[in-house]
């Protein structure tokens, strides 16, 4: 199924780059409205298996350790990343605790006068909301938890249809609650690592 | 983000209802998988179409790659490690 997704993909950036603007600029501004249908079956299907509620209430507080690993965990690599490179080690966290969400991310960094580490931040939480397209399948075959870690703050808007037909209703209410935590600490950690 | 929240509600408000027949949400099963792809494919469209992306990727695209890649490796451990630890197993689907 991976496959499917990267085909997807693939055919998708090889028509942006190259087919006319008009068709182009339709689809793009289509894929918003795609994603809210989809997001509308995500609902029924949460809906539908309402009683994963009562065991996410039973979970209680420690369902945050979710998107604590995937904060923490993003930052690390950001750290070790930026080691490897020989960089500055703030601007790499600034850069990977954008978790996902480019629009803003990339923004954030530019704002805060570093524009270079804007454009690779940037760049780089594109490539993350891609790896997160092609991973989610693979990893919820072993573990489901491990499947919303890629996702970061994607996950409560475009990741999260993904994570609903790969894992189960239950890990993708779990999911969304990451993603919208994720959400609420970009625009908070990005600032705080650009100084 | 108010839109997300309402169409989610709007489709639980559905499902919880239970108006909805098995055949019914055999048919939400194989829409979801056809808009997914379709989405998928857009958000491609708009990755090939932005000309921001497409210009740096020559420059700067290894580093945000390589960036991108320990972030996710990153979450993947730690999210594995603190699950294990203290959330009852998720198990596999």
């Amino acid at each position: 199924m991976s496959k499917a997704i990267l085909i997807a993909l693939v055919l998708g950036i090889g028509a942006g780059m190259y087919i006319p603007e008009i068709w182009s600029a339709f689809l793009d501004a289509s894929s918003s409205y795609m994603l809210l249908i989809l997001l509308f079956c995500v609902g029924i299907d949460m809906g539908v298996h309402r009683e994963v509620f009562v065991q996410i209430r039973r979970m209680g507080l420690r369902i945050l350790v979710i998107p604590l690993g995937v904060v923490l965990g993003s930052l690390a690599g950001g750290a070790l990343c930026a080691m490897l490179l020989q960089g500055d080690v703030m601007e790499g966290i600034a850069i990977t605790s954008g978790l996902g969400w480019y629009s803003l991310s990339g923004i954030l960094m530019t704002e805060a006068g570093n524009p270079a580490g804007g454009a690779i931040s940037f760049l780089s939480n594109v490539f993350r909301e891609v790896f997160t397209f092609l991973l989610v399948p693979i990893l919820a075959r072993r573990n489901v938890y491990v499947a919303i870690a890629p996702a970061g703050a994607t996950a409560m808007d475009t990741t999260l249809p993904l994570l609903s037909k790969y894992t189960d209703s239950q890990t993708a209410i779990l999911a969304f609650i990451s993603g919208v935590l994720c959400t609420l600490a970009v625009p908070v950690l990005v600032p705080f690592f650009c100084i | 983000m108010w839109k997300i929240f309402l169409v989610l509600g709007l489709g639980f408000l559905v499902g919880f209802s239970g108006q909805l027949t098995e055949k019914g949400l055999r048919i939400n099963a194989r829409l979801q998988t056809v808009w997914l792809m379709l989405l998928i494919f857009c958000m491609g469209v708009g990755i090939g179409r932005n000309q921001e992306i497409i210009q740096a990727l020559p420059s700067l695209g290894g580093k945000a790659f390589l960036f991108a890649l320990f972030a996710v490796a990153g979450s993947i451990a730690v999210v594995f490690l603190l699950t294990k630890l203290f959330l009852p197993k998720g198990g596999t689907k």
